[in-house]
């Protein structure tokens, strides 16, 4: 009898240990763009630029509240993985802190100030995947997006293009650690192919050059 | 080995598995693991551009939805089965979209995009392809540096999202390993992984019937990643 309870209680135990795991809490992770402290890219060899940037959350609906899925043994959706900012803010912050570090001014338009240019990014995608291989797990993660960029002067489109970039770790074990790490090295990639993309820093000087009817440096 | 094995306390079964797992390779994880150094690259005058594929035009759709239905009833043995049938089915994806796939040969197509843009910054007084399939030659020995990329899977993988996986959509996929390889001492001085993953997403029907959508999807996979390779080098 006593024999019989105690397996009980056992499997009773393994039971709850296994439906409370991790795989079943929402993780909130703290996606930001670190950038090396007093580095410059490509983006200061243009002249002092007033952009003004508009980030939108073209995600699809199913996507909106979420930038991932847990998932169990069997591949089953279990929670959803969260960052604790909307990821359009997150990128809005990130390409801000990009310009303000290249020596470039981001304005806010509803104070009446005039851009150089106009950056309009559409984020179509911000998430993280895990697929489970034979002596590892892959973990991904990705950011999809288009961008515009036009001069205010004649409302002329003078880039229009997509953006991505796509990080993949190899992990033993998945933790939200491992979530975070590809987020956020995701975000870096993106800023950092941003800022080196010929195609961005060709536009961004004919937008200068534009505003200020000169030859930008 | 059987020695060595009860010495150290360890059945010989259990070498052998740590054996096995030490010597697999996992996933290359992304991103630059040699960082390009400004000084080597000012040598660099010359650059041959040498472009390598490791295996054909594959579509890793079910493969990359490997659960641990297979390990937990049947062990190792249920893994090979899932394993198997998963590969079996991106076989038959693959036959399907090989029509529309026609001749597309992304490695003339990535050497020649990335030739171009490495040509078109003017930072180098010649840049030319060289052929994969002998690069010690004589010819290689011209040039400065040479570009090594090696395309280590190119084809379809799954769209990323609850969306694209329950639609079974797929998206043009670049798997590159690209090194900068100074060819007077042979060192490496700059190397990356990167995984390229095109964004658009298709179903394998609406690639296999709409023309040109298959290869215009890898075209621009193409493109885009041979520019993130020589922005690499242009900019470190």
């Amino acid at each position: 009898m006593l024999k019989k309870f105690q397996c009980n209680l056992t499997m009773a135990l393994l039971g709850a240990a296994l439906l409370s795991g991790c795989a079943l809490t929402t993780a909130n992770l703290n996606v930001a763009y670190k950038p090396d402290e007093g580095s410059k890219s490509p983006l200061s060899m243009i002249k002092p630029a007033v952009v003004q940037l508009v980030v939108e959350d073209k995600r699809l609906p199913q996507e909106q509240d979420r930038v991932g899925n847990k998932k169990n043994g069997f591949g089953a959706a279990m929670a959803p993985i969260k960052t604790n900012e909307q990821p359009s803010r997150i990128l809005y912050d990130a390409l801000k802190t990009e310009f303000t570090q290249n020596g470039h001014t981001v304005i806010d338009t509803a104070d009446g100030s005039k851009p150089d240019l106009v950056l309009s990014v559409d984020l179509q995608r911000y998430w993280c995947d895990a697929t489970i291989h034979f002596w590892d797990v892959e973990v991904i993660g990705t950011i999809n997006s288009s961008l515009l960029l036009r001069t205010p002067l004649n409302d002329t489109v003078l880039l229009s293009q997509p953006q991505s970039s796509t990080v993949r770790e190899s992990r033993q074990v998945v933790t939200e650690s491992a979530w975070e790490s590809v987020l956020n090295r995701a975000l870096s990639e993106y800023v950092r192919s941003f800022s080196r993309d010929p195609n961005v820093l060709d536009a961004m000087k004919k937008a200068v050059e534009a505003v200020h009817g000169e030859t930008p440096e | 080995m059987k020695v060595f094995a009860n010495r150290i306390g360890f059945s010989r079964a259990a070498m052998i598995v740590s054996a096995f797992f030490v010597a697999a390779s996992c996933t290359s994880t992304t991103g630059t693991h040699v960082q390009l150094n400004q000084t080597a690259v000012s040598k660099i005058h010359s650059v041959g551009v040498v472009v390598k594929k490791e295996e054909e035009f594959s579509v890793r759709l079910s493969r990359e939805k490997m659960t641990d239905a297979g390990a937990a009833f049947f062990g190792l043995v249920g893994v090979g089965i899932e394993a198997g049938a998963r590969a079996s089915t991106d076989s038959r994806y693959r036959e399907r979209l090989k029509p529309a796939l026609g001749d597309f040969d992304p490695v003339a197509a990535l050497g020649e995009r990335a030739r171009q843009t490495l040509a078109a910054c003017e930072r180098f007084a010649q840049v030319q392809c060289l052929p994969a399939d002998n690069p010690t030659n004589d010819r290689t020995e011209a040039y400065d540096g040479i570009l090594e990329i090696t395309l280590l899977q190119w084809g379809m993988r799954p769209c990323l999202g609850p969306g694209g996986a329950e639609r079974e959509e797929v998206q043009a996929a670049l798997n590159l390993h690209s090194r900068m390889i100074l060819t007077r001492d042979k060192t490496t001085i700059w190397d990356r992984d990167e995984l390229y993953l095109e964004g658009t997403c298709h179903s394998i029907e609406q690639l296999s019937s709409h023309g040109t959508l298959l290869r215009d999807a890898l075209m621009r996979a193409v493109n885009a990643a041979a520019g993130r390779i020589t922005n690499e080098i242009l900019f470190p």
